[in-house]
């Protein structure tokens, strides 16, 4: 787990307007083995490539969320690391909802941060991957979430892993974007090309039609 | 003024002026600058200099700068050999007593302190200006124009060729041209006028949006690296490196040495191509600008982009609009040259907007620069001329009545413009800050809808200014800038083109005066020296806290301004959010795995490292204790929801276990 910036000094140094995104991953116990190793390395991957980009790298501001048998914040956000330390065990079940509403809290409280430091930022981004079902309570979350996407405070991106994953319960996370499948253990061109999404938007024109959760331009690289 | 840079040229007489004579006398004055020191002929140009200093009894001038200039060269690889001629040439002078080396460590950049050494005595002596660079030749030049100015005695400026001296000239049509005033500067009509027999404009004004056509011009594969394309006139030009890419395409460099922009399938309409047909029918040519010159096709005689000049440079975007980039790789700049460079910025768009072509999408991404001198306007496709509209916009840069609206069908008016050219000149002076970021603001759009401008004038004081540097370097910006800010952003009225340009260059000369802070990032707010402050009413106090001098205008003044907000400016922490804690899970018989193919273990960067097996893990600990909550001030802290109990049936854990 990185130390946590206590200060908002990286908000004064840099103030690049931000995009702030919180990817929950879903690490319990039906992840072992390949597909967890796949995620780290995907995980991996997408810091990389924000890193090696300069606006990119300026303006994303990611934290990322592990769900299992704890909920873990295991990247926070702050200015992107290279290669952040990531560590996940693959454990327990899916608190898809405590960590839905934990992850909007984090999402909530960087706001704050930006507000506190007068940084602009854009719409924040939630990213939600299971290979499962939510084995805890999810209607206030999902509540929570649809809300804020229905308001256009929040993109929300689903993304389903394997069979098991239950297409259904992540729709009603996100009633604007059909949750799509990840095709075979793919993580590393999902998180490449959510990479390449956070650029796009941080570069955004509006008037080009860009939306970042576009399927067709998903299926192309990642999706079923 | 009008600041169009015209184009110069070595006249082929060989002498000082254009009849080939010298016609020094006691009131001539002779500079020189460092790229002329460094050309090879410069032994020549001196040899036939001397015996007319000595003949007049005159010394030749080069500013402290240019020494300065010359030895820092010197310590570089590639001129080093070039500099350490200049400095020879120099030390031969100076022991023959016919250079006076002048000027303080203090003095602005060189090419500033000719500007405003020109400007002050053109009328008093004849001055003279030995340099290679073609800007400030025509920037010099252009002072013998100014009809304001009765008697100039003379402003030349003169070449150091490898046979010795040739006179520069500006290039025909930059004579009788007529000036228009600032305030017109927004009219067709002057607009003509400005651009004068040099050029009519290039397209004609048309008040209505065309019809959309977005049918895809070629939806085939998009040619890739190595591909060749052919360009209207039958040059084949073949794509050798990608230099960059984004939403509608990609840009490559061409063994023809062009730069060649192909769209990616589907995003080419029928529209843009007739657009881009009119564009390379009707070229505007500027240094400046990377104009469309030719379409190019693919194999299938589809048309599948453009070419234009090749340029080297970075956006701005990724210099003067970050400040760890100014603090680091651009060490060297000072508020001179940002105000050079906006300077630069402006004049390119002056030179469109008399074409009757509307840049649209102005923002830090689509200009690029090499240094102060050069910048580039990249992305033409996008411009806004006859009826075709500019279908992109950067929500930063577009005024709030234009937010959610369909661009491609929307014809932008001078108004829109001048609203993107004014955010455009805030981030160059103000490091990239967007003028609507304060505390307390939203998401980024929402800012600039609700137009709340935080930095303060006069009577206007400051609400909610973001902390950090931003406060000191608005103090410390002159008043002409701060009004134009507030004009536009505070008050929605528009500045033109003319007036920023105006306000660019006379910032630019104040900072090489010494009148404002040449400093980027100032560490404290303005303060006035003791006479001023004192002359409008002030008591001049000494600050408790850091020991400087400052005038209290205020019967509560106690401390500088500085300190003052220091003591005000409360730490600012980040909001922390505790993990939500789960409950202790079930320990089920059925929920442990049977074999070490299942156990889980901790994954670190791709390499598994095999821990303990489940069983043992399943042991829960306490939970660690939620850190405090710190909130900073007017913050709100979300509280961590509490944790869920799992509705899990055996069933479903059984499932899971099989899944």
């Amino acid at each position: 787990m990185t130390a946590p910036t206590l200060t908002l000094d990286d908000l004064i140094i840099n103030h690049t307007p931000r995009v702030p995104v919180a990817i929950c991953l879903d690490v319990s116990g039906s992840m072992a083995g390949q597909p967890i190793a796949e995620l780290a390395q995907g995980v991996h991957t997408l810091f990389a490539e924000l890193y090696d980009n300069a606006l990119a790298r300026a303006s994303a501001d990611v934290a990322v969320v592990t769900f299992g048998a704890r909920i873990d914040k295991i990247v926070d956000f702050g200015p992107v690391q290279r290669k952040p330390f990531v560590q996940m065990l693959a454990d327990g079940l899916t608190p898809m909802g405590t960590t839905v509403n934990y992850a909007l809290d984090l999402l909530e409280a960087r706001k704050q941060d930006y507000k506190a430091a007068g940084v602009s930022y854009y719409q924040p981004w939630l990213i939600l991957m299971t290979d499962g079902a939510p084995t805890d309570d999810i209607t206030a979350a999902v509540r929570r979430t649809a809300a804020m996407a229905s308001a256009h405070k929040l993109l929300v991106i689903p993304v389903g892993v394997g069979q098991a994953a239950d297409l259904g319960v992540l729709s009603r996370f996100s009633p604007q974007q059909r949750p799509l499948r990840l095709r075979g253990l793919a993580f590393t061109p999902f998180f490449r090309w959510l990479s390449a999404s956070i650029e796009r938007v941080s570069n955004s024109t509006v008037g080009t039609e860009f939306r970042p959760f576009d399927a067709s331009n998903a299926r192309a690289s990642w999706a079923l | 003024m009008s600041s169009k840079r015209h184009s110069v040229t070595r006249h082929a007489t060989t002498g000082w002026t254009l009849d080939g004579a010298a016609p020094f006398d006691a009131k001539t004055r002779i500079f020189i600058d460092t790229c002329s020191l460094m050309q090879e002929g410069i032994g020549v140009f001196l040899d036939g200099l001397r015996p007319l200093l000595r003949r007049h009894g005159l010394k030749l001038i080069a500013p402290v700068g240019v020494v300065r200039e010359l030895n820092r060269l010197g310590e570089d690889g590639e001129r080093r050999e070039a500099a350490q001629r200049g400095v020879d040439a120099l030390r031969r002078l100076e022991a023959e007593g016919l250079v006076d080396v002048r000027g303080e460590a203090s003095d602005p950049f060189p090419d500033n302190l000719f500007q405003s050494l020109f400007t002050r005595y053109r009328t008093r002596y004849r001055l003279f200006l030995v340099t290679e660079d073609r800007g400030l030749v025509s920037d010099i030049l252009r002072l013998n124009e100014a009809a304001s100015v009765a008697r100039i005695v003379g402003v030349h400026a003169v070449s150091v060729t490898r046979e010795g001296v040739r006179p520069w000239v500006l290039n025909s049509g930059a004579a009788d041209r007529t000036r228009p005033g600032a305030g017109e500067a927004s009219s067709q009509a002057a607009k003509r006028r400005r651009e004068g027999v040099a050029a009519e404009p290039a397209f004609k004004v048309v008040d209505r949006a065309r019809p959309v056509d977005a049918r895809p011009a070629f939806t085939g594969p998009a040619p890739e690296l190595g591909a060749t394309l052919t360009d209207g006139r039958g040059r084949r030009h073949t794509l050798e490196a990608e230099l960059g890419s984004g939403g509608e395409g990609r840009v490559w460099a061409t063994d023809t040495g062009l730069a060649c922009k192909v769209y990616a399938p589907g995003r080419l309409t029928r529209g843009q191509v007739d657009k881009l047909r009119l564009m390379v029918s009707r070229p505007v040519d500027h240094p400046a600008i990377c104009w469309p010159t030719q379409l190019v096709q693919d194999a299938q005689g589809e048309v599948v982009g453009y070419v234009m000049r090749r340029v080297a440079g970075v956006p701005l975007q990724l210099s003067v609009c970050m400040p760890q980039i100014l603090e680091t790789r651009m060490a060297s700049w000072d508020r001179g040259r940002l105000a050079e460079l906006a300077s630069g910025v402006l004049r390119a768009i002056e030179v469109l907007h008399g074409h009757n072509v509307l840049l649209g999408d102005i923002n830090p991404r689509n200009v690029l620069m090499r240094d102060a001198r050069h910048i580039f306007v990249v992305d033409c496709d996008s411009f806004q001329l006859e009826g075709y509209a500019c279908p992109v916009g950067t929500p930063a840069f577009l005024p709030p009545h234009l937010h959610g609206v369909e661009l491609r069908a929307q014809l932008r008016s001078l108004e829109d413009e001048l609203f993107a050219v004014a955010t455009l000149m805030f981030v160059i002076v103000m490091a990239g800050k967007l003028p609507y970021a304060h505390t307390g603001g939203g998401e980024l759009a929402e800012n600039v809808r609700k137009q709340h401008f935080p930095y303060p004038l006069g009577e206007r004081g400051s609400r909610n200014v973001p902390p950090g540097v931003w406060q000191y370097m608005w103090s410390h910006l002159p008043y002409y800038l701060k009004e134009g800010f507030h004009r536009v952003f505070d008050r929605g009225e528009r500045v033109s083109v003319a007036e920023w340009q105006l306000s660019m260059v006379r910032y630019r000369n104040d900072v090489g005066k010494g009148y404002v802070t040449a400093e980027v990032f100032p560490k404290t707010f303005k303060q006035l020296p003791r006479e001023q402050a004192e002359a409008q009413g002030a008591v001049w106090m000494s600050c408790p806290d850091c020991g400087e001098g400052f005038g209290a205008f205020e019967p509560w003044q106690r401390r500088c301004s500085t300190c003052h907000a220091r003591a005000r400016q409360a730490p600012l922490e980040r909001c922390i959010v505790p993990p939500p804690v789960l409950p202790p899970p079930m320990v089920l018989p059925l929920a442990a795995p049977s074999g070490p193919s299942t156990a889980p273990r901790p994954v670190t960067g791709g390499t598994a490292v095999t821990r303990r097996p489940v069983a043992a893990r399943r042991i829960v600990r306490p939970a660690p204790s939620p850190p405090a909550v710190v909130t900073p001030p007017g913050a709100v802290v979300a509280a961590a929801p509490p944790p869920q109990v799992p509705t899990l049936s055996l069933w479903e854990q059984i499932v899971r276990f099989f899944t």
